[in-house]
């Protein structure tokens, strides 16, 4: 039986039907055809699901669609501004090289976003600690640490 | 996933009800951090999902000269929580051990306490300082402490009606403490060995009055090393006492698995837990 559920995706109010078994990553990607937040490893350790949940990282395929239910979820195609101008994290992951395959990237944007949002000048460890859910396997982590850590310095937008 | 049943109680005696009907069919849906990935496996598959979400008054911090926590705070806000520095670091140290930024921005106190793994982080740092687990169900209320809460491997002695409503450390007891832990080398980081100390020392701060000393994924259940315990007991608070105690404490533990090292880790841990509980009292 599907449970009707109001929430908001990237500034859009949703109302949508759910079956309660569905995960969150599910209904992201496709209900709402929002593909930029990847599955993984599916068991909540990879991270490369990570969207913000009222600001917040959480893992998008270990939350059930229904917990999401009247709060505000932010995926990585809700970051960049109006116009398309890329937001100053993914900027800064392309002038840093701290892309490889990609497919760790979007996860990882919305782990240092969570962290720049609450902490805007973290130390070097602090954003080590804030993207230790997320795995890359192309081995790229002193280059995002490099990318976030530039973006600290500077003036961070919304 | 198999389907289920699913419920979202907006009041407590009504998610009550509910999982009376229900039973062990029933299970309750907190952060889901555990839950829904045992789900995802096909390794357990409830009849019906009580999903606590609506009932906010269980999320919560109350602290004075007692800590009392709601089970369905998340662990970010406990590991935030200024209160839970200095002597009490312990408490946001044990915290900070479990998962990652996602993971304790969903996943909660009384999650953490009732899926009962034997590698939790809550519970050494909660039984160090004896904590209390209030339970309730339809009709019926119990405090129990969080030792005799703690069964067997993914097990407590909760009947399968009763839901945790609050966790308590009352009264704060004199003295300082530490939470040291040790990871597995894999992606999740779970705990291979956790060491929660709580000493006290007289008053010039020389010997040692009282020292509780807990350990996770060593036993069947996180435990009270009560040998160590009463070794250290008005001996004198050194780094060679410490160490007396860790390598007691390593010969009360009974660790299925990688046991040798398992123990080496109990008794390294233990003189630094020991040790940073001692810088804290100062």
């Amino acid at each position: 039986m599907k449970v009707k559920i109001h929430l908001q995706v990237n500034g859009l109010a949703y109302e949508v039907e759910v079956e309660p078994r569905r995960t969150l990553l599910e209904l992201i990607r496709d209900d709402l055809e929002l593909t930029g937040t990847k599955e993984g490893c599916g068991l909540g350790e990879c991270g490369t699901c990570t969207v913000l949940l009222d600001g917040r990282p959480i893992k998008s395929c270990i939350t059930l669609a229904v917990q999401a239910k009247g709060r505000e979820v932010t995926t990585i195609e809700g970051i960049e501004g109006a116009d398309g101008t890329l937001h100053p994290i993914q900027q800064a992951f392309i002038d840093h090289g701290a892309i490889q395959c990609g497919f760790c990237t979007p996860g990882m944007v919305l782990s240092a976003k969570g962290l720049l949002d609450e902490n805007p000048r973290p130390t070097e460890i602090e954003v080590r600690e804030a993207i230790a859910g997320n795995l890359c396997r192309c081995t790229g982590y002193q280059k995002i640490v490099e990318a976030i850590l530039s973006v600290s310095s500077q003036e961070h937008g919304a | 996933m198999k389907t289920f049943h699913y419920y979202e109680p907006s009041a407590l005696e009504e998610a009550l009800d509910i999982l009376h009907q229900y039973g062990a069919r029933a299970k309750v849906l907190a952060g889901g951090t555990d839950l829904v990935v045992q789900m995802k496996q096909g390794k357990i598959k409830p009849e019906a999902i009580i999903n606590l979400t609506k009932l906010q008054e269980l999320n919560f911090m109350a602290i004075d000269s007692a800590v009392r926590i709601g089970p369905l705070t998340p662990l970010s806000r406990i590991a935030a929580n200024p209160f839970f520095s200095g002597r009490l670091a312990l408490i946001s140290e044990a915290a900070l051990a479990v998962g990652d930024v996602q993971i304790r921005n969903s996943a909660t106190l009384g999650g953490n306490i009732a899926n009962a793994s034997p590698s939790a982080d809550m519970p050494p740092a909660l039984l160090a300082l004896g904590a209390q687990v209030r339970l309730r169900k339809k009709g019926g209320a119990r405090v129990v402490s969080l030792e005799e809460l703690c069964l067997g491997p993914f097990s407590t002695s909760m009947e399968k009606d009763e839901i945790i409503v609050e966790i308590s450390i009352s009264p704060i007891p004199e003295g300082s403490g530490a939470y040291v832990w040790m990871p597995k080398r894999t992606a999740v980081d779970e705990t291979l060995v956790g060491v929660g100390t709580w000493l006290q020392g007289d008053a010039q701060g020389e010997t040692c009055s009282q020292a509780v000393l807990a350990l996770n994924s060593v036993a069947p259940v996180p435990f009270r090393a009560r040998e160590a315990e009463a070794f250290l007991q008005g001996k004198n608070l050194s780094r060679e006492n410490f160490r007396i105690a860790g390598e007691i404490a390593a010969e009360e533990a009974s660790p299925r698995s990688r046991a040798d090292y398992r123990k080496t880790l109990v008794s390294v841990l233990m003189e630094e837990a020991l040790e940073r509980a001692l810088r804290r009292a100062q």
